[in-house]
C-alpha cells in the first residue's frame, strides 16, 4: 500500500502563483481603468473569482519539493483546520451580525471556497515555516 | 513512541541528511521522529530499521502513556 497520495508536480505551485499575480494585475488594471465599464461587471467579477480559485488549487494540491508522510499528514490537517476555521468563521460572523442587530449575512460559494483557499494556504505554508524552524533549533 | 535512532545513528557516524536520502523521506522527517514529534508509520518505521540491521522492536519502544 502506498503512503504518498496523487498530486500535481511542484512547479505548479510556481505557476499557479504567477497566474494569481497576473489576475490580481488584471484586477487592478480592470478597476483603475473602468475598464469592467464595458463589460458585465458581475461577469467579470465571477470570472476573476474563479480564476483565483482555480489558481489557488493548482498551489494547494500540488507536490511538496519534498513530499512524504509527514508532510502528507501536516497537509491532511491543514485540511481539517480550514473546514473547522470556515465553519467557525461563518458561525461567529452570523452571531456578530446578530448580536449588533443586523441582518445575518450568507456568503456566496464563491467567497466561502476563496476564504478557505486563503486559509488553507496561510496555515500550510506557517505550519511547515514553524516545522523548519523548529527543526534546525533542535 | 521511545526510539534509539539517534543512538543507532551515532553509532553509524551518520547524518540526519544521510539517513533520510537512505529511506527517501526529508531530513525534517527524521528529526520529527527523533525529537518524538512524529511517529512513523509501519512501512517507514521497517525501512529505518531495515537500514540500521536491526528489528523494528530495537528501534522503538512502547512507553506508558502509550
Amino acid at each position: 500500500m502506498s503512503t504518498t497520495i496523487k498530486l500535481l508536480p511542484n512547479y505548479f505551485k510556481k505557476v499557479g502563483l504567477s497566474l494569481i499575480i497576473i489576475t490580481i494585475i488584471s484586477i487592478v488594471i480592470t478597476k483603475g481603468f473602468h475598464l469592467d465599464d464595458l463589460f458585465n461587471k458581475k461577469i467579470l467579477g465571477t470570472i476573476f473569482l474563479d480564476l483565483l480559485i482555480f489558481f489557488c488549487c493548482m498551489i494547494i494540491f500540488s507536490r511538496d519539493k519534498i513530499e512524504d508522510e509527514m508532510t502528507i499528514l501536516i497537509r491532511l490537517k491543514q485540511f481539517a483546520g480550514t473546514f473547522a476555521g470556515i465553519v467557525a468563521m461563518v458561525i461567529c460572523r452570523n452571531i456578530m451580525d446578530i448580536a449588533t442587530g443586523e441582518n445575518p449575512k450568507n456568503y456566496s460559494a464563491t467567497e466561502l471556497i476563496l476564504f478557505m483557499c486563503f486559509i488553507h494556504l496561510t496555515f500550510h505554508y506557517g505550519n511547515l515555516w514553524n516545522n523548519r524552524k523548529s527543526n534546525n533549533k533542535d | 513512541m521511545k526510539n534509539f535512532i539517534k543512538v543507532e545513528r551515532a553509532k553509524l557516524n551518520i547524518t540526519q541528511q544521510e539517513l533520510a536520502n537512505a529511506v527517501q523521506v526529508s531530513r525534517q522527517t527524521i528529526n520529527s521522529i527523533e525529537t518524538q514529534k512524529y511517529v512513523p508509520s509501519t512501512i517507514l518505521s521497517l525501512k529505518i530499521a531495515f537500514f540500521f540491521k536491526v528489528t523494528v522492536e530495537q528501534l522503538f519502544e512502547l512507553e506508558i502513556e502509550d
